[in-house]
């Protein structure tokens, strides 16, 4: 008998993709549905700086066409976005009012720019590198423009940093040492950061905050508290990622920073599962949750979670990197404390 | 001498259960409200430019406008039907219950003192508006590093965004799932504070979720200082044995088994919030009142008066919430006592006042002049005109579900359902017939 199970997944990314297959191919019968806000297919996220200077197209960016989830017989469901989850009845609410039912669901809606608190009152002169549509929006504009401002750092924000100068643009940047929540960089971090980007023309600014940013004429007037003055073209953003979950909350989900699930990936609520870099995992032998950042992370959960609502047990580890360089320093991919030592220079 | 055009109103005073049942659950924001302070009434005179009316409006209900209007728990604000799923953000009530006392002639303001932390580290244990009060006052008086500490996850703060938005932007960080185990101190001062990690678990009382702590899961944070905020309880016996066995009478005031002994507040309650203890407090009066006199003085009624429209455009609908205006962040911390709300201009209180669905207007079919043409149900934003076969009627004078039919034959009126509606005229525009009333509904108390 044909099965009557449909498995809707939240997340059009390596966890929500690689959740997908696996499914796929342990229930060849039961629909199978992706939804995501974005309006194009999976895509390669960490290759967006490359697509920003031209060194790979469109294409080169995209993981799957389109084409073959058909073959695959997995629906996606493009440039829709989940706004609440009925878990009662089963159904998600999209925001377009249309309600989809689930028997089974994952969640790895992934994560988005952080935007600072202190940063509200300006998000409208900031721009940041999330996602594909907000590239496409001023991927242009940085081509023919010339001096640009970047609050806080992360590592996004740095590769971004040293693509602006090998572009040959004029860079100033304001390190936030919070942008790396919850770790403060230390005043010898920040000291080795500014030594390693001195052979660059970039202009470095530390202790230090934002004052005022007035947009005018296509250009912004940054002043910061201790009085430094710069008029660029463009501000960037970047202060770490924020999971995307507003949709969850108030559902009964058990939610903290990211949705809270257990080493199986389970959510409090029954038949409902989270993975990649939306979820925090209960982490049994440091006895806490944790958050995993990185792409092996988001594909070795996203097929645990798979595997685990077709019935498994099996326990999810953490995957790939667990530091990351920045600048000769090194930053662990997890923003909780304890689970290893304090990172080092 | 004058002579008026507009025509004489009608009002009447009703204690018809089904009045009362109406007001409370059509106007979800009054009733809502502990004090039950008319909200669409005061926002309506604010909306007209008569902030000292809408003051006294506030203060029949509570004495303290200005006050509430900047601390106040916003039960309000969480029952507001503009917050609804579809209809965007509720109005801010309480700013415009500040603009009331702010925008009157002579407002008054009130400056309280502040303790001073001991040191640099703060560590605030609380998930309450006293555990974020502690942490942006210590952030005032110096503080270099604060934490807010909670034993759950920050969706069961017990405050609200707007104050939750205000922590962050002053640099307050919350670590969630930890629980103090042990503070710890070199015999002079404190040192350091233990906690140990929690997860959440099912419970069969509300609110469902509870925190437990993971064994084994301790760890240490250097702090200077702990600032404990984590509610009070009454100390019954302290006071008298004999107040043990409070009970509410039917006025909701608190009695106690002793003659001419009453109990409002906190100590009824437990930590609440200020407007239940003014609520607490003025039904306290209202019984010493009859107490004391051996007679009942005032009586609660419904005071209906027939209204022509609600003037107020579609357009108000879409307007979005206006934002509380707020000092620079150097101007925070410069001095303790510097407000960091500074309340709406004049201009910014009308603009929010537009945004109030006006709830205490009532609006009815009159099945025996409808011709059932369905125009009404047609331009009807929401899903409020309903066609029924039956409204049970519950015994506090509240309606029940609409049995809901589309059915000609089973069809016995077509009904607005005022829990529903939105108030925005639509269907008295459009309807052929006449056949939709209006009317103000204000629950008030009058000399008996």
């Amino acid at each position: 008998m044909p099965s009557s199970d449909h498995y809707v997944i939240i997340g059009n990314g390596p966890a929500g993709n690689h959740a997908a297959a696996a499914l796929r191919k342990k229930d060849t019968d039961a629909r199978i549905t992706i939804i995501s806000d974005e309006c194009t297919p999976y895509y390669y996220k960490p290759r967006l700086t490359g697509f920003i200077t031209g060194e790979i197209d469109k294409d080169e960016l995209l993981v799957k066409a389109l084409e073959s989830y058909g073959k695959e017989g997995i629906r996606v469901r493009l440039g829709q976005a989940v706004e609440a989850i009925d878990t009662d009845n089963k159904k998600l609410l999209l925001k377009h009012r249309e309600g989809v039912e689930y028997s089974k669901l994952i969640i790895a809606s992934g994560s988005s720019s952080r935007l600072l608190p202190s940063m509200k009152p300006y998000q409208d002169a900031l721009k940041f590198v999330t996602c594909y549509d907000e590239v496409m929006e001023y991927k242009d504009k940085i081509k023919n423009a010339r001096e640009f401002f970047i609050f806080g750092g992360d590592f996004v924000g740095f590769k971004f940093l040293r693509m602006l100068n090998a572009m040959g643009k004029k860079v100033s940047i304001l390190i936030y040492p919070h942008a790396f929540w919850p770790y403060n960089l230390s005043d010898d971090m920040l000291d080795q950061i500014t030594q390693s980007l001195s052979s660059t023309q970039v202009d470095i600014i530390v202790k230090d905050d934002i004052k005022r940013i007035d947009g005018r004429d296509g250009a912004y007037r940054i002043e910061t508290q201790k009085g430094v003055e710069k008029i660029v073209d463009m501000v960037f953003s970047f202060n770490g990622l924020t999971p995307n979950i507003d949709f969850a909350k108030g559902s009964g989900i058990d939610i903290d920073h990211g949705i809270l699930v257990d080493e199986y990936l389970k959510t409090n609520i029954e038949d409902i599962y989270a993975c990649g870099s939306c979820a925090q995992v209960y982490n049994p032998k440091v006895k806490s949750y944790t958050a995993s950042l990185g792409w092996p992370n988001a594909v070795a959960q996203g097929e645990v979670a798979a595997l685990n609502l077709l019935g498994d047990n099996k326990v999810v580890t953490s995957a790939g990197r667990k530091y990351f360089d920045l600048e000769g320093v090194k930053i662990k991919t997890t923003w909780w404390k304890d689970i290893d030592d304090e990172p080092q220079i | 001498m004058i002579y008026s055009t507009q025509p004489v109103k009608q009002i009447a005073y009703s204690t018809d259960a089904r009045d009362f049942g109406q007001v409370a659950a059509s106007v979800p924001c009054q009733e809502a409200c502990p004090a039950k302070t008319n909200i669409p009434g005061y926002i309506r005179c604010i909306h007209d430019k008569r902030y000292g009316r809408a003051y006294e409006v506030n203060r029949i209900a509570n004495i303290l406008p200005g006050v509430l209007g900047r601390i106040c728990s916003r039960p309000c604000e969480e029952a507001c039907r503009h917050g609804e799923p579809g209809n965007g953000t509720s109005v801010g009530i309480c700013h415009l219950k500040r603009s009331c006392a702010d925008l009157k002639p002579a407002s008054h303001r009130i400056v309280e003192g502040l303790y001073s932390p001991t040191d640099k580290k703060v560590a605030v244990i609380g998930a309450g508006f006293t555990a974020v009060d502690c942490a942006r006052s210590a952030i005032r008086l110096g503080a270099e590093d604060v934490s807010l500490n909670i034993r759950k996850t920050e969706e069961y703060m017990r405050i609200d965004e707007g104050e939750k938005h205000e922590a962050q932007f002053e640099g307050i960080r919350t670590f969630s799932l930890i629980q103090p185990f042990k503070i710890i101190g070199d015999g002079k001062k404190v040192t350091a504070i233990e906690f140990v990690r929690t997860r959440m678990e099912k419970t069969d009382t509300p609110p469902f979720r509870v925190s437990v702590p993971i064994e084994g899961s301790n760890f240490t944070v250097k702090v200077d200082s702990v600032i404990a905020a984590l509610g009070q309880a009454p100390d019954m016996d302290s006071v008298s044995r004999d107040l043990s066995g409070l009970k509410r009478n039917e006025s909701q005031a608190t009695v106690s088994r002793m003659d001419s002994v009453f109990a409002a507040g906190d100590f009824v309650t437990g930590s609440t919030d200020v407007i239940s203890a003014i609520a607490g407090g003025r039904a306290c009066a209202r019984t010493i009142d009859e107490f004391l006199l051996g007679e009942k003085r005032r009586q609660k009624v419904v005071r209906l008066e027939d209204y022509k429209t609600t003037d107020r455009p579609r357009t108000y609908d879409f307007i979005n919430r206006v934002d509380m205006n707020t000092i620079e962040m150097d101007q925070r911390i410069k001095k303790a006592t510097n407000e960091v709300e500074t309340g709406y201009e004049d201009d910014q209180a009308f603009e929010e006042s537009k945004r109030c669905y006006l709830c205490n207007l009532k609006y009815e079919i009159d099945p025996f002049v409808c011709i059932y043409c369905s125009a009404c149900i047609d331009v009807a934003p929401k899903d409020c005109i309903k066609m029924i076969k039956n409204i049970p009627l519950n015994p506090d004078g509240t309606y029940g579900d609409f049995e809901e039919t589309s059915d000609w034959n089973q069809v016995a009126s077509i009904t607005i359902d005022n829990a529903s509606c939105i108030r925005c005229g639509q269907c008295l525009a459009v309807c052929p017939m006449d056949c939709i009333s209006v009317t103000k509904t204000e629950l008030i108390e009058i000399n008996i």
